[in-house]
């Protein structure tokens, strides 16, 4: 159980708190966050040796300068059906994600994605084999690869021929 | 996950930085160890021997923790608190 949720249950409550100073204050805790920040109301703020009291109708107690915190025996017990509740949902979401949403496409993903890996490499290699046959002057593909390359490489060349 | 988490639904004892003796159930810790105190009380020391004072349920800011230990409750039991006398330990200053 953690402390800030045992906090969060006693909202309503009647609380006492004392800061690191000494001072208590005692009131209902109406609100709470994360950092311990508190908001208080119908509050009696008690110096450190017990012998000046205030009454205040609100405050609020930055969480850093808390020293503990004291809170009614029954709060403990309605945490722990909170926490209960709460634990069902984290595994719940895991085990779907995991199950249905992430492994299933990460595969068809995967395959995917060699497939068209597979297929471009084939391109390529085919392309730069027929452009070395271009060289050794073969028939038809040889002809086709010669045409790119010398386009690419000597377009002047490529000109000249359109010429003859 | 955290080195305090053996000790929780256990007897501890816990040392704060004002020099206060707190006993009770560890029921919770956090990341900022804050700790929850069930069943607490605090042993005042003084020259008329230790006193109980009890507290109930207590949320110790993690800032005011100094030391966290488990009680053996056997040899808890077996102590006579009320003949022990010693000198109450002195604040922490920082």
């Amino acid at each position: 159980m953690l402390p800030l949720s045992l906090l969060r249950t006693g909202q309503g409550h009647q609380i006492m708190v004392e800061l690191k100073n000494g001072e208590t204050y005692n009131g209902v805790l109406v609100n709470c966050d994360n950092w311990m920040n508190i908001n208080l109301k119908n509050v009696v703020r008690t110096s450190k040796d017990s012998d000046k009291f205030w009454k205040v109708e609100t405050c609020y107690i930055r969480g850093n300068t808390i020293k503990y915190i004291s809170v009614p025996d029954e709060i403990i017990d309605l945490v722990v059906e909170e926490e209960q509740t709460f634990k069902p949902y984290i595994p719940k979401t895991y085990d779907n994600s995991s199950s249905s949403k992430d492994s299933s496409p990460r595969g068809r993903g995967r395959g995917d994605s060699s497939r068209g890996r597979g297929d471009s490499s084939r391109g390529r290699g085919e392309s730069t084999e027929y452009r070395g046959r271009g060289g050794t002057r073969t028939r038809g593909r040889g002809d086709s690869s010669r045409g790119r390359g010398e386009s690419s490489e000597y377009r002047g060349r490529g000109r000249g021929r359109g010429t003859q | 996950m955290s080195l305090l988490e053996p000790y929780i639904k256990k007897n501890v004892l816990v040392l704060t930085y004002d020099g206060r003796n707190l006993v009770g159930v560890l029921r919770g810790i956090d990341q900022a160890v804050n700790i929850i105190l069930e069943s607490c009380h605090e042993r005042i020391y003084s020259e008329e021997g230790i006193q109980k004072f009890p507290l109930g349920v207590h949320i110790i800011r993690g800032d005011d923790v100094a030391v966290v230990g488990e009680i053996d409750k056997e040899l808890d039991d077996k102590l006579d608190l009320p003949s022990i006398v010693a000198d109450p330990l002195k604040p922490i200053v920082y």
